[in-house]
């Protein structure tokens, strides 16, 4: 639309508002120079307009005296909580350093500051400490402590036991003596020849010619032939199949086939390495031939017949006793097989197995058939 | 955080936080319990906290706790840190009675301004994380606080 003389007045007040565009505005200057007549009503549209003035309002009135901080104040007081930036701090620090003022000032300020003291102790720290709860492991220790005392009291009884046997050997072998001490006064001559009595060891070889029981055997074993142990004038000789294979064997003593050994045997003087069977007999003469590395075994029957004919069950008891005593304590399982199944259940050791089954079958809650369970293991208690 | 941190908290805080709960309530017992309480919430949350913001993170429970504290009970009784020992003493035991005895004139906010920022060095961001206030806020009342305090230390000695 452009500016005429009909709309002329509309331009005029939009030009003083200066809502129009600069090329509106330079239409509306050409328009006022070619009508000279609108030029003071121009002017007279222009004078309308509010001169621009400078109001300053003291804002310090409207907030309580006590709270209003001055510019300065607040500097002050950023510099006294060291929130002051770098520039900030120059500027006050040099403030401070000429205007005794503003020093005063601040070291009022500085009063208000609060020093740590320790006066206030919390004195109930241990309340507040925390310690998690270790871990327990005393069941399991208890378990083991348990295993550890039964096993120890395993490897004591084990040990008696055994020290027990040995008692029980000597006690059989002084009663031997005695016995035969008695009887030997019985029958005048008194004496046991047990110093007599020998223990042949002999190794037969192969297709070696042996004269009595066994002869047929192929390989070198340790041969006893016999041992004589008088016991009273009437002689008793006894041999078990002629041969007895001994421990000697075992333990490396006799190293060659063809060694032979003769060893004298002593009631009183046990040895375990010797072998295990003791023959009574009447004394033989070893019919055994050293340098031809061969053994003979001549009177092995006729011992046995003798044997047969003149025992009496006082002499059957001594050789019992002898045959028990001589076995090494190691080898001597038939001792246990030669007691009776009450005599084994009444025993000391049996007797404290079954209380020691009976107490921890209470206190595991465990009820097995015929064994027990220690720290997760099951002992079998046959 | 660990145990072993934990109860280095404990030992590091707990005379800072206790100070800071008793000057305000004015109230030993109740000091201890809101302390406890706040290292109670500390080990609960013990495996969410970081071991070096535990400190803020204690201050703003004791703090929150606190306030509770005072709305529920509605009970500060202000004890006169004013008595005939102290006044008989020097100007700087003076002064500090002066200033104790004008913190307690505080309100709860302008007094627990004043000890995070004096007692404990925070910054205003950091008391602002603390009281849940934004940092021009605190700068303004912390401010006015500090007048207060001059304000009334000035007339202390005005009066002696």
């Amino acid at each position: 639309m452009e500016i005429n003389r009909n709309n002329y007045e509309s331009f005029f007040l939009l030009y003083a508002d200066n809502e129009l565009s600069d090329a509106e505005k330079t239409a509306v200057a050409i328009f006022v120079e070619e009508n000279a007549d609108l030029k003071e009503e121009f002017s007279q549209i222009l004078q309308l307009q509010l001169p621009a003035a400078k109001f300053h309002f003291d804002k310090s009135t409207l907030v309580n005296a006590e709270d209003y901080i001055s510019p300065l104040e607040e500097k002050l007081l950023l510099y006294l909580d060291n929130e002051a930036g770098d520039d900030l701090n120059q500027e006050i620090t040099k403030l401070l350093g000429f205007d005794k003022e503003i020093a005063a000032s601040f070291a009022l300020l500085k009063k208000t500051k609060l020093a740590a003291g320790d006066e206030y102790v919390f004195n109930n720290k241990p309340v507040l400490y925390r310690h998690k709860a270790a871990k327990v492991y005393s069941f399991k220790y208890l378990r083991w402590a348990a295993a550890a005392i039964l096993l120890g009291i395993g490897l004591f009884a084990g040990i008696k036991i055994k020290n027990s046997g040995r008692l029980f050997n000597k006690q059989l072998q002084n009663e031997l003596v005695q016995n035969n001490n008695n009887s030997g006064s019985k029958n005048n001559n008194t004496k046991p020849q047990a110093k007599q009595s020998n223990t042949q060891v002999i190794y037969k070889k192969e297709n070696t010619a042996i004269t009595g029981d066994n002869n047929s055997s192929t390989k070198p074993e340790p041969v006893i032939e016999q041992s004589s142990f008088n016991v009273s004038n009437n002689k008793i000789s006894t041999s078990v199949n002629n041969r007895v294979i001994a421990n000697n064997t075992k333990q490396g003593k006799i190293k060659h086939p063809d060694f032979i050994q003769q060893q004298k045997i002593t009631p009183s003087s046990q040895n375990n390495n010797e072998p295990a069977l003791i023959a009574f007999n009447k004394p033989v003469e070893p019919n055994i031939q050293p340098g031809k590395n061969e053994g003979t075994i001549v009177n092995s029957n006729a011992a046995k017949n003798i044997i047969d004919e003149n025992i009496t069950p006082l002499k059957e008891q001594f050789a019992q006793a002898a045959i028990f005593k001589e076995i090494p304590e190691e080898n001597n399982n038939d001792k246990i097989l030669m007691m009776e199944e009450n005599e084994v259940k009444s025993s000391k050791v049996g007797v404290f197995f079954r209380k020691l089954k009976r107490n921890v079958e209470r206190r595991t809650n465990i009820k097995t058939g015929k064994s027990f369970k220690i720290a997760n293991f099951e002992i079998a208690a046959n | 955080m660990t145990e072993r941190e934990y109860n280095e908290c404990v030992n590091q805080y707990a005379d800072n936080l206790y100070r800071f709960i008793v000057k305000n309530l004015q109230h030993e017992e109740d000091a201890r319990d809101i302390v406890q309480t706040a290292f109670e919430k500390l080990w609960v949350t013990r495996h969410q906290v970081i071991t070096n913001k535990s400190k803020s993170y204690l201050f703003t429970i004791a703090y929150n706790q606190m306030i509770d504290h005072i709305r529920k009970v509605k009970r500060i009784s202000h004890k006169e840190s004013f008595n005939e020992q102290s006044l008989g003493t020097s100007s700087q035991q003076h002064i500090k009675d002066a200033l104790q005895h004008a913190l307690n004139k505080l309100t709860e906010l302008q007094r627990s301004l004043v000890m995070l920022k004096d007692y404990e060095g925070y910054n205003y961001a950091e008391i602002g994380e603390i009281m849940n206030l934004n940092e021009s806020q605190v700068k303004v009342y912390l401010h006015r606080a500090r007048l207060q305090l001059r304000s009334y230390i000035v007339k202390t000695e005005n009066i002696i």
